[in-house]
């Protein structure tokens, strides 16, 4: 009652503000960020009592006040956001780096690699036959040539053939989730992560070279290598860095882990990085130098992470297009039936011979159904690349990741409920005053 | 998406700030600070003033007009920050004892009228503003003259010590000057078809809803991440549609602040708390913006400086000997010393002024009320640092002080 009440005098505000002062400045965007977020936290702990993912509730809310829907998130607000966007992709996949124990991995080692590569490589060859095969039914290829069919089943495979770190982070962040399950798909996605530039540049790359355009392969060589390797070292560094401001000063080291993943979004995005990657490392880094420290920072962390994750996931689900999803929904769905059906195929196969345990191995496809923000990324690209049948592809590509965006991390927690990883009644974290004055230096 | 080098450069330009912010305040660099004799330039957080100068569009040009609108949103967060976090000071019974109140009503009506009467008059000597403008400008610099900042008085951060009537004191000193700014700012903007009255008021029940929201919201969920998250989202709503208005943010957000504080149960305690860490990188935020709005002071601005440093100084030590008058046993009777450091509100009502003010005052108020407050936040800790000295309470007065701030929590526990 008293949180209906507040939103009801909250929305009376912004009514107040809209009805006098319009819609169209930059202002009023604030406000319709401010209530989304309100809105949003609330949905997301209203998801969590239903033991349904909170960021799923916050890309409803996203979707629902979107252009599709309301319209209270206009096109135009979303450039606002990219600050927020960037620090969300920094934020969590520094939390992301802090699960990876280099010990524990030592000994999954080549478990976890025989795994990765049969499970993308079967993907690959899966979906690239798929969409060959389907290339002569779709309207923009059934009157194409052999060369530009071949170009679209590649660069098909290799953007449908991705997961969404993200997403997995940020469902396994919320729910606290510990266990096999939860690190294995870990470290699938971000295995997978590292391999998504190489095998979408070379994709692009061949895929250009059959529509009959000119590549400079040297280049593209060199921007690759940079964007892996540079990333990696950048992020080791930073990581370093993390590690003996611990050690000397170990003050306000919360804002000091926000600051840099800031830093680190927006410098890397600059210099042709991956900021995802970056921050990988760096979180992977300042875990290993530093165990005992990991939970603390976690938890400083999460206190900075959670309002800047609920304006993320908002602004994506504000970001869906449902309209371009009516359009082509047989398409889009065929296309999730297909990929689900070769990821739950080809992983049983990989699973076998990487010796993972059958009741684990039955559950990991539920966390590489996501797809989000990367895949997205990719479909632009795409669009963007190829002038004669890109856009038609990117459309086809962002309706069936839309609803990959919602229905995998529902997934994702049904199986991680499955199997017993989520504790039960997950708690709030409360501010703990003497570590927040710590690490806020309050 | 593709992004200009001036984007970067700025957001590099503020991430580089915030660094500014976590080292300015270690220990070792306070002592190098010490060693060399700066240490009240660090602490006046001139070096962010410098930075904002320095990225400005006189500058590097990182902090050009289109990237301070993309900022918008963040300076809108922060202003509202600054208002909310003040207006929840005026909880518990010690900041509302009748004699503090007097005293503080006092001190910062004697100031404003001491900065603001003399400045009317001097402005028409060395400018070739209107009257009306003249009165808009000395009465904008009279409320920025009254604002006053907290100081711990004592080594401890987390031990104020005797001097928590001080700080009520300049509180409610703030509070007044912000209140009376916020209104003339109100009154001033450009709103078609709306008067200055209805303007005031649509300003005060911006405030009162979105405080009255903010206290159900919290009151409805426990402390921790999401109860942040909702007060960041009602900041939002509340410092945003003022804003959407052309209404003085840091004033809704302050009558949001005093709305919760004067609710019942003791929720403003653990919202301070719960913002609180967000202050200092606010502050510098706003230094920076500041700088970056900073237009290049002529000598005639330069003399109003001084006038309304000189004037600002008269002020706070005449009003507090007066006002001390009305708590003597509370307060000493040099209490102004201890008043004349600024505040971070002071840089967040010279933005607002730069909304909404005209072209040729906003110039005016903009590099007094910078300039300022920052040589009242160098000195000040100087002269509140003789206060401490100089005054050695008498043990009656020490009792008498430790009742009050002792009957704070009793209080709490009453209404929990």
């Amino acid at each position: 009652m008293k949180r209906a009440t507040a939103l009801v005098l909250i929305l009376s505000l912004v009514v107040l503000a809209r009805h006098i002062g319009g819609d169209g400045s930059g202002r009023f965007a604030t406000m319709a960020l401010g209530f989304v977020l309100i809105v949003a936290a609330l949905i997301g702990e209203a998801f969590e009592h239903l033991k349904l993912p909170r960021l799923t509730g916050y890309l409803l809310v996203g979707l629902a006040f979107g252009p599709s829907v309301l319209n209270l998130i206009t096109p135009g607000m979303t450039h606002h956001l990219r600050l927020v966007n960037g620090l969300a992709v920094a934020l969590i996949s520094f939390g992301a780096g802090m699960e990876l124990d280099i010990h524990k991995l030592r000994g999954q080692w080549r478990s976890l690699v025989k795994h990765g590569w049969i499970l993308l490589a079967g993907l690959y060859i899966g979906l690239f036959s798929a969409m060959l095969a389907a290339t002569p039914f779709l309207p923009f290829t059934a009157a194409a040539s052999w060369s530009v069919r071949v170009a679209v089943a590649i660069v098909t495979a290799s953007v449908m053939a991705t997961f969404s770190p993200t997403v997995v982070m940020a469902v396994l962040s919320e729910t606290r989730a510990r266990g096999p399950l939860s690190e294995r798909v870990l470290q699938l996605v971000i295995l997978a992560d590292l391999g998504v530039v190489v095998v979408f540049t070379g994709a692009t790359t061949a895929a250009r070279l059959l529509d009959g355009a000119s590549v400079n392969l040297g280049l593209v060589f060199r921007h690759v290598s940079w964007e892996i390797f540079g990333s990696l070292f950048i992020g080791l560094a930073v990581g370093v860095g993390v590690y003996f401001y611990r050690l000397l000063v170990n003050e306000r080291t919360g804002l000091v882990l926000a600051g840099l993943c800031l830093f680190i979004a927006e410098v890397g995005s600059r210099m042709g990085l991956s900021p995802l990657l970056c921050c990988l490392a760096a979180g992977c880094v300042a875990r290993n130098t530093a165990p005992h420290a990991a939970h603390e920072m976690e938890e400083l962390l999460h206190r900075v992470r959670m309002p800047v994750l609920v304006v993320f996931f908002a602004a994506a689900g504000a970001s869906l297009h449902l309209n371009e999803l009516a359009t082509v929904a047989p398409l889009a769905v065929g296309l999730v039936l297909a990929r689900a059906g070769l990821i739950f195929g080809v992983n049983k196969v990989a699973a076998r011979q990487a010796g993972v345990r059958p009741e684990i191995a039955r559950h990991v496809p539920f966390g590489l159904i996501s797809q989000a923000g990367i895949a997205l990324g990719l479909a632009v690209i795409v669009g963007r690349e190829f002038l004669s049948w890109g856009s038609m592809l990117e459309t086809l590509f962002v309706a069936a990741i839309s609803l990959h965006e919602l229905v995998g991390p529902i997934v994702f927690r049904w199986a991680l409920n499955r199997m017993g990883e989520v504790p039960e009644n997950t708690p709030e974290p409360e501010f703990d005053l003497e570590l927040d004055a710590e690490a806020m230096g309050t | 998406m593709e992004h200009s080098l001036s984007d970067r450069s700025a957001l590099i330009g503020f991430v580089v700030v915030g660094l500014l912010v976590l080292i300015r305040e270690q220990p070792r660099l306070l002592n190098w600070g010490r060693r060399l004799g700066i240490e009240q330039l660090l602490n006046s957080r001139l070096q962010f003033l410098i930075v904002g100068l320095l990225l400005s569009e006189t500058g590097v040009g990182a902090l050009n007009q289109s990237i301070v609108r993309e900022l918008d949103a963040l300076v809108t967060l922060g202003l509202g920050i600054l208002g909310l976090l003040l207006g929840l000071r005026f909880a518990g019974p010690a900041s509302k004892d009748p004699r503090i109140v007097r005293a503080a009503g006092v001190e910062g009506i004697t100031t404003l009228l001491l900065v603001g009467g003399p400045l009317f008059f001097l402005l028409d000597m060395v400018s070739s503003l209107t009257w009306q403008q003249r009165a808009v400008a000395a009465a904008l610099l009279g409320c920025t003259a009254a604002i006053s900042g907290r100081r711990s008085f004592t080594r401890s951060r987390s031990e104020p010590g005797p001097w928590a009537p001080l700080n009520h004191v300049a509180d409610l000193s703030t509070i007044l000057g912000v209140l009376a700014a916020g209104i003339l700012l109100a009154v001033l903007s450009p709103s078609a078809g709306v008067s200055p009255l209805e303007r005031v008021l649509t300003m005060a029940v911006i405030g009162c809803i979105g405080g009255l929201g903010a206290w159900l919201l919290a009151t409805d969920s426990k402390p921790g991440a999401l109860r942040t998250a909702l007060l960041l989202g009602v900041l939002l709503v509340t410092a945003g549609t003022a804003t959407h208005l052309a209404l003085p943010p840091v004033a809704a957000t302050l009558i949001m602040g005093l709305t919760i504080a004067n609710l019942p149960g003791s929720l403003a305690q653990e919202l301070a708390e719960s913002l609180a860490f967000l202050e200092s990188p606010v502050r510098a935020l706003l230094l920076v913006m500041a700088g970056a709005a900073l237009p290049l002071p002529s000598s005639t601005a330069l003399i109003g400086v001084a006038l309304f440093l000189t004037l600002r100084t008269a002020g706070k030590i005449l009003g507090g000997r007066m006002g001390s008058s009305f708590a003597k046993e509370l307060l000493p009777e040099k209490m102004g010393l201890g008043l004349l450091p600024s505040s971070a509100v002071a840089l967040g009502l010279a933005l607002d002024f730069q909304a909404t003010a005209p072209g040729v005052i906003a110039h005016v108020v903009v590099i007094t009320a910078v300039l300022g407050s920052l040589f009242s936040e160098t000195a000040g800790v100087w002269t509140t640092q003789v206060l401490a000295r100089a005054h050695m309470l008498s043990e009656a007065a020490l009792d008498a002080v430790s009742e009050v701030t002792s009957a704070a929590p009793q209080a709490n526990e009453q209404t929990r």
